[in-house]
């Protein structure tokens, strides 16, 4: 209900977006490009407040060709990152949320938006140059919920393209003060990671391989774990064996909060085994989507019996309005 | 009177029978909510009418996904109808449709002719719906939905059960393309007791993972919406106004794949009043106004006064 209260009061918190592109720049693995977009104006404001796990819903063409209107429909993208200077390098803290006078009307800001090339629309955008202009609506969705202590310990788990939320998050995280995070960053093989991998200088000892860790997630002095399902690179496994290698040794981190983005098979066997270790379990989650904004109610992930019930279905979220981030123990996986 | 470019003034209003609209610039069922979700990206302030998504008497919850697929100038959807049903309308989105500044039409389905005239005869009286839009051409339901709008005699039957124990509710009837003659229907329709007729709902479809050798869509079929359907249903629009709608002096409310001044203007040359907006809403709500300002900037550049001037001016045909 919040979402649709017609109080013409409300602070704008969202909207429809020119950008204007700034970089895009190859990433290690195959097809995967890493797109530096300027916002200004009410743009600005608005994404200053953008959570991680928050997306952006593109247009991938012209929306004024009306004759050939080819891919139709928009492409949603997380959020990979929020900088306030164009070299990427200045997380936006998220100290200043609750204040909006923090970025002033004249201010930009920089969104970094990862994708893969793979189809019509992811095309088009890799075909388009610095200067040119994209048309979003933005932020969307609800974004992660940051642990309550900053004591806690989190894992941040991640496959695939479901990376660059969770790049956003540690940003996010290091920034709110938080200090004991890990990554376990999977992919089916090396070719499919979209990052740019660092070596790391906390672990010279190691063998060369090991000592790579993902650029993405060091940028906020995030340690990450590689696993690949067929051992290109780092652990040979997938990201739950990962993970579960990781806390022999590391008992500490059995009580933790986890953070999951990636494909829904994936998802399901990390809110298992975050079950199993009693971790509270965020995911971030990916359908197939129309509007982004709620009313096409295309994009519906299943609840349990009784999880739905405050919304406008027993049965459904929508997850562009309701998501993309749910709470894993509500998510129906069965379904 | 609204400003177009320049400084000449251009009158946008349109009378739909006996409601009047400031501009012809509607939105289409499903696509834009109960209310106001779509304030943030478009002022709805500047439409001609709001549509809602279609009430029934139940909830829905709507059909398995995946629900839609994107397909060449297209779009199939199979939603199912997913709807709080008619108790919660009433409660929760009524109170907000009171805030809308334009005329409201409210959306009706449902599984049985009993289920129609209950939910219309509840929304009947209330001062923020203008009227009701009869949906006789869902394809995304197994009960109800278009069975009552491919059989003429089954529409007349329904909408003149409606319009007897709704007397005074002013009645949009939205025909189903799925049918050989759509003369017929709407003729069935306008005999009935409809005040207009919105036309066309999406064309039933089906697309194919070949990997899987199975439907994409949850409900295994779809309906087919976006620029794709366009010329089908300016044909469509054409063709009702000649033979049905001008005659009978039955308002057209003309759509299918509209998403800019140009589409809007094929159908109102081709016989609409006003035309409805859908699949291009979900992509880009901003373009109901730069609609309704291009109908207003051609008005100008064609040296006309009133959009009137335009509805159903088709020569050659």
């Amino acid at each position: 209900m919040k979402n649709d209260a017609p109080n013409p009061d409300n602070f704008v918190r969202r909207g429809e977006f020119v950008a204007k592109i700034v970089e895009q720049r190859p990433l290690f693995g195959k097809n995967n490009i890493s797109l530096n977009l300027e916002v200004t104006d009410k743009a600005a404001v608005c994404f200053a407040k953008a959570k991680p796990g928050q997306f952006v819903n593109l247009a991938c063409r012209d929306l004024n060709e009306y004759r050939c209107p080819t891919p139709l429909l928009r492409r949603p993208f997380s959020i990979a990152g929020i900088f306030s200077d164009s070299a990427a390098s200045k997380p936006v803290s998220g100290n200043d949320l609750e204040n909006s006078s923090q970025v002033g009307s004249s201010e930009k800001l920089y969104l970094q938006i990862i994708y893969s090339v793979i189809g019509p629309g992811t095309n088009w955008l890799a075909q388009r140059n610095p200067g040119e202009q994209i048309n979003l609506l933005g932020p969307l969705g609800n974004g992660f919920t940051l642990p309550e202590s900053k004591d806690a310990k989190v894992i941040l788990v991640g496959g695939g393209v479901g990376l660059p939320p969770l790049y956003f998050l540690a940003d996010r995280l290091a920034g709110q003060g938080y200090r004991d995070i890990v990554a376990v960053a999977g992919a089916r093989g090396r070719e499919e990671f979209a990052c740019e991998f660092a070596l790391d200088k906390y672990e010279e000892e190691k063998p060369l391989e090991k000592q790579l860790v993902l650029q993405q997630f060091a940028r906020s002095n995030t340690s990450s774990i590689i696993a690949t399902d067929d051992g290109s690179m780092g652990y040979h496994g997938n990201v739950v064996e990962a993970w579960r290698e990781f806390l022999v040794g590391n008992e500490g981190w059995a009580e933790a909060e986890v953070f999951a983005c990636g494909p829904g098979g994936m998802l399901k066997a990390v809110a298992a085994f975050a079950r199993e270790k009693v971790n509270p379990c965020q995911v971030c989650m990916e359908a197939y989507m129309a509007c982004g904004i709620g009313v096409c109610q295309s994009c519906v992930v299943a609840m349990k019996a009784g999880a739905a019930d405050e919304g406008e279905s027993k049965k459904y979220k929508l997850t562009c309005v309701n998501g993309p981030v749910f709470d894993a123990e509500k998510v129906d996986w069965n379904s | 009177m609204v400003e177009a470019s320049g400084k000449k003034q251009v009158d946008l209003t349109v009378e739909l029978g006996r409601v009047r609209l400031a501009n012809p610039v509607m939105t289409a069922s499903g696509t834009c909510g109960y209310a106001f979700e779509l304030k943030d990206f478009v002022d709805l302030s500047r439409i001609g009418g709001f549509v809602t998504k279609s009430i029934t008497l139940e909830g829905r919850e709507g059909n398995l996904p995946q629900r839609t697929f994107e397909t060449a100038s297209g779009m199939l959807n199979s939603i199912g109808l997913a709807n709080v049903g008619l108790e919660r309308f009433l409660a929760e989105k009524v109170p907000l449709l009171e805030k809308m500044t334009v005329p409201v039409f409210v959306n009706v389905a449902g599984r049985s002719l009993e289920d129609y005239v209950a939910v219309s005869e509840k929304l009947s009286g209330i001062e923020a719906i203008s009227g009701l839009e009869i949906n006789v051409s869902c394809p995304n339901v197994k009960v109800g939905g278009i069975t009552f709008g491919v059989d003429p005699a089954a529409t007349a039957e329904l909408v003149g059960a409606i319009r007897k124990r709704c007397p005074e509710t002013y009645l949009i009837v939205k025909l189903t393309p799925n049918v050989t003659d759509i003369t017929v229907t709407a003729r069935a329709a306008v005999e009935a007791g409809a005040d207009a007729l919105s036309l066309v709902n999406t064309f039933t479809g089906m697309a194919i993972d070949v990997e899987k050798r199975q439907p994409v869509l949850g409900g295994r079929t779809g309906g087919l919406s976006g620029p794709a359907i366009r010329p089908i249903a300016v044909h469509m629009v054409s063709r009702v106004y000649r033979e049905v709608a001008q005659t009978a002096g039955v308002p057209i409310i003309g759509m299918g794949g509209i998403c800019c001044a140009h589409d809007a203007l094929e159908f109102i040359i081709a016989g609409a009043s006003a035309v409805a907006v859908g699949t291009n809403v979900l992509v880009d709500p901003g373009c109901l106004v730069r609609i309704m300002e291009g109908i207003g900037d051609y008005l100008v550049a064609h040296d006309m006064k009133t959009v009137k001037e335009l509805v159903g001016c088709l020569e050659g045909v």
